[in-house]
């Protein structure tokens, strides 16, 4: 329970400290570091137009080789070059979903606990009917209405998964409102809002951030899914998992089309997930004996 | 190291428990616990022995190692010895010992609200102590008997065995635990502060009924409490536990009524609010119980004790014996 | 008891008409012209306005939505613009291999994931402990579409002993039913381990020791109960990513399912087919929640308790 900002900056320093001593947890976090570097810095790295869109029918279907470390798709492209780019989206999807997502949620989520009664009631009636739809079929429902491409693609996210969120800041603003301290800080005259920002969210957001890192993960697995099945991000954007549903008809004898962009989305939603489990127990260790 | 206990100890045919020179100590990552510090106690048939201190002193990890009940990464030092009806504890194999919890000693705990499993009938948690032990080969319609009776004698209609424990009060709840500890009458109940979790007054009831149940079966008891009120209620002898070892020993008259007794036992008796007595104040023990992790030099109670001496901090003190009474301190 | 059962499904009722109300509001958004779809590009602007107007395409979204609904309750779900068949027929036909896929990977993630979740907790810290925990991260991170076409690559098209495509025979789901499983199986792995370690540190089971009770006895008789209770929980939250992937196991192995066809129609356009689809897997999902509800009420005393009034 933090009291003012030492306190605050001390619990920080004592999670970063027990995330330090988890090895697999540094692990994801250096191979997500590293990702997002490569993804900030595609262009240095190989240039789009020329490598990863151009078609180029001489050079197609090449294992992998020393001119094309990943080798060539079927359109003459080259497959590093789309998995480098690829990441810019997988990972630009992602983030944007989520922070959206969480913030939607979040308020939604908020009010309703804070302020209970007949809000809460409304609010959380409409999220549980929702919440009866799978998030990944809503998002198909809605894709199927607004039609395909990124930015439909994070719409589509964003909205299946804020009823997920807003159920999760409903429970952490109720648990934390019935604290003493809060109730103490309203005995003492703060405003609401002094309360919300003071004292619930800097307690709240702990789990928020580990769900935050899970919920990308999980995102960037439900975008690629959707694009395989042809209803999210279309070919010739180097989505990884449009790329999959290219791949597949040459699987027999050119199986690399499909492993590389696979093992890109692997490791990332693998380091995600990593470094997630590794801030949840260093944000609340348990004793392991 | 001291043979006190083993020449003041009763004759071999009654007695029952026999801790001899105790050492626990568990490595964590950080630190060495020495959590008993060369422990002495001795219980004999059908005597209720208290053991008193507060909490940290090592009552519940000594009483743990008598039914080997301590996790697995305990090391004790081969010198202890932990003998009952003389063959010592410690050297069992872990068979041996299934047969022998629940069934020669019992134990019960503290908090009854979670002692209890939430899935299963109270009743099939009693019957279950009986069919691990069913050495008789007692049918199960004279099981579930058993199992009525003990209900009766705890005070809980048998109609009830088939419901949860959730259904039952925290006094009711410590009553099914009673009856699941007695049901194979064991020849040792060991109590951890067995009614500190519940009401002053259903205390008593249960308290009373332990009393009641002791004389029936000649039960012997190690009560673990650090309520003298309880000691002085149930008990025949205390011996009182600080920082791991026991630093004073004696029957209850010995203990509530002799002048003589260690600062720590004062300290505890001036703790307790008087009925009869006024006083401005209560009067606290000063400080803290040492960390097991760093124990002090000498007697390892000097740092708070008002009549501490010089010698106090470089020496262990001898036990000082007078007759069944002794005392582990410098003034004596 | 069977009071409880009864009035639960009773109460999914007024859930299943707000998710058809959502998913119709959500639909009736695809653009698209149905009149133009059914009657195809050579037919005249007339006659598609006047099959249009027929369908009722002009209509406010209430009047449509109740129009639906009525017609939906006599078991008339409309036609498939693109092949004119009834959408209800449709549906029933490939219902089965849906479920069939659904149901066999539940049992596979449940029979595999929580004996080896229980094994990795009694022996934690072990070989097979350490080994059974990266491999549940390492299958929670993999996508089903890649781990499918592994599958394929490796057992049907380079060893050929499990088909690729269809979903004729048996055989035919196998692979399949493994792609869908795997993730759920990670999950489940994981939490039965870290919930049997929390059981087997809780008081009661302390009590178990001192009755003299040995290991497989505790672990059976008094942790298994009160683990599987979160467990079957998650496993309610997992149903849906378990539904999902279902639809895109049925796309890649081609297999005749109602996920299939749903992904078909969205990309003609074909509104019955997505409406009556999408509502079915819904309805699919808080079916099995409510399995996974009663089941709760069926292990658990306490919850039992409650729902007897």
């Amino acid at each position: 329970m933090m009291k003012n900002k030492n306190e605050a900056r001390t619990i920080w320093q004592g999670v970063w400290r027990r995330l330090k001593k988890n090895k697999p947890a540094v692990i994801g976090l250096l191979i997500i570091i590293t990702l997002i570097l490569i993804a900030i810095s595609a262009d240095l790295i190989i240039n789009y137009e020329e490598y990863a869109i151009k078609q180029n029918s001489s050079i197609r279907l090449q294992s992998p080789n020393k001119d094309h470390w990943f080798g060539t798709d079927m359109y003459g492209r080259d497959i590093f070059a789309r998995i480098v780019h690829g990441s810019r989206i997988s990972l630009t999807i992602g983030l944007i979903t989520i922070a959206l997502s969480i913030t939607g949620g979040g308020l939604i989520g908020a009010v309703a606990g804070y302020y209970g009664g007949k809000i809460d009631n409304i609010l959380m009636r409409v999220m549980d009917i929702f919440l009866a739809i799978p998030p990944i079929l809503l998002a198909i429902a809605i894709i199927a209405a607004v039609g395909s491409g990124i930015p439909n693609l994070i719409i589509a996210l964003t909205i299946s998964g804020i009823p997920g969120y807003a159920r999760l800041f409903r429970s952490v603003v109720l648990s934390l409102s019935h604290e003493e301290f809060v109730e103490a800080s309203l005995a003492v005259g703060s405003s609401n809002a002094w309360v919300i920002f003071k004292h619930i969210v800097p307690n709240a957001i702990g789990p928020i951030i580990v769900q935050a890192t899970l919920g990308i993960a999980n995102t960037i697995i439900v975008a690629s899914s959707l694009s395989f099945i042809g209803l999210g991000i279309q070919p010739p954007v180097p989505e990884w998992g449009a790329m999959l549903a290219e791949g597949k008809e040459f699987l027999r004898y050119y199986p690399y089309i499909v492993i590389f962009p696979g093992i890109a989305i692997i490791l990332t939603v693998l380091s995600l997930n990593l470094l997630g489990d590794g801030l949840q127990e260093a944000i609340d260790p348990r004793l392991k004996n | 190291m001291l043979n006190v206990f083993l020449k003041k100890g009763a004759p071999m045919d009654s007695q029952l428990l026999k801790i001899k020179n105790l050492f626990i100590k568990y490595e964590t990552d950080d630190d060495t616990i020495n959590a008993v510090n060369g422990t002495n106690l001795e219980i004999k048939k059908g005597e209720v022995l208290g053991l008193v201190g507060e909490t940290g002193a090592g009552k519940t990890t000594t009483a743990l190692s008598v039914l080997r009940l301590l996790p697995k990464n305990i090391e004790e030092i081969t010198q202890s010895e932990i003998l009952f009806n003389g063959k010592d504890l410690l050297k069992l194999s872990e068979k041996e010992m299934m047969q022998i919890r629940g069934n020669k000693i019992s134990m019960i705990f503290q908090d009854p609200m979670s002692s209890l499993n939430p899935v299963l009938t109270v009743g099939d948690q009693i019957s279950e102590v009986l069919e691990l032990h069913n050495f008789e080969q007692k049918s199960k319609e004279e099981i579930q008997k058993r199992v009525d009776e003990i209900l009766e004698l705890v005070g809980i209609t048998p109609k009830r065995k088939t419901e949860y424990p959730h259904q039952f009060s925290g006094g009711m709840k410590q009553r099914v635990v009673i009856a699941m500890a007695l049901a194979c009458e064991p020849e040792l109940l060991i109590a951890d502060e067995p009614t500190t979790a519940l009401d002053v007054t259903i205390q008593a009831q249960v308290l009373a009924m332990m009393n009641d149940l002791k004389e029936k079966y000649n039960t012997a008891m190690l009560l673990i409490t650090h309520d003298l009120g309880v000691v002085a209620q149930m008990c025949d002898n205390v011996a009182i536990m600080y920082a791991g070892e026991i630093i004073e020993y004696g029957s209850i008259y010995d203990i509530f009524g002799s002048d003589r007794k260690h600062p720590y036992t004062i300290g505890l008796f001036g703790s307790i609010p008087s009925l009869t007595e006024e006083t401005d104040r209560l009067k606290p023990i000063e400080g803290l119980m040492p960390e097991p992790t760093n124990l002090p030099t000498g007697c390892k109670f000097h740092p708070r004790c008002p009549r501490c001496m010089n010698i106090c901090e470089t020496t262990i003190p001898d036990y000082a014996e007078f007759d069944s009474h002794i005392i582990k301190c410098h003034l004596y | 008891m069977y009071k409880y059962i009864l009035k639960r499904i009773i109460m999914l009722i007024p859930v299943i008409i707000g998710i058809t109300f959502i998913v119709f509001s959500i639909v009736s958004f695809t653009p698209g012209n149905p009149g133009r779809l059914i009657l195809g590009v050579t037919a005249s602007e007339e006659s598609v306005n006047q099959l249009n107007e027929k369908l009722g395409v002009n209509d406010p979204f209430i009047i449509k939505y109740k129009n639906y609904m009525c017609n939906a309750i006599k078991g008339d779900f409309g036609k498939s613009y693109n092949t004119g068949e009834p959408v209800l027929d449709v549906l029933l036909q490939r219902f089965p291999t849906t479920l069939r896929l659904a149901i066999t990977a539940i049992l596979i993630a449940s029979l595999v994931g929580i004996p080896l979740g229980i094994i990795s907790s009694v022996k934690q810290h072990s070989f097979i402990d350490s080994l059974s925990m990266i491999s549940a991260l390492l299958f929670a991170s993999i996508p089903g579409f890649w781990l499918g076409l592994m599958l394929i690559l490796l057992f049907a098209l380079k060893l050929g002993i499990f088909p690729v495509t269809g979903d004729e025979a048996w055989l035919n789901y196998v692979l399949p039913s493994i792609t869908i499983a795997a993730p759920t199986t990670a999950i489940i792995t994981r939490v039965t381990r870290s919930t049997m370690l929390e059981v087997i540190r809780q008081d009661y089971i302390r009590t178990a020791k001192a009755k003299g009770a040995n290991k497989l006895r505790i672990i059976w008789k008094h942790s298994l109960k009160n683990t599987m209770i979160p467990v079957i929980t998650i496993m309610g939250m997992d149903f849906g990513y378990l539904l999902g992937g279902t639809i895109i196991v049925e796309v890649l192995f081609g297999m005749s399912g109602v996920g299939q066809i749903m992904v078909k129609a969205i990309r003609m356009k074909d509104m019955p087919i997505i409406m009556a689809s999408v509502t079915l897997l819904a309805a699919i999902f808080c079916i099995l929640n409510l399995i996974v509800d009663l089941l709760y009420a069926y292990i658990d005393p306490r919850i039992k308790a409650m729902y007897k009034s």
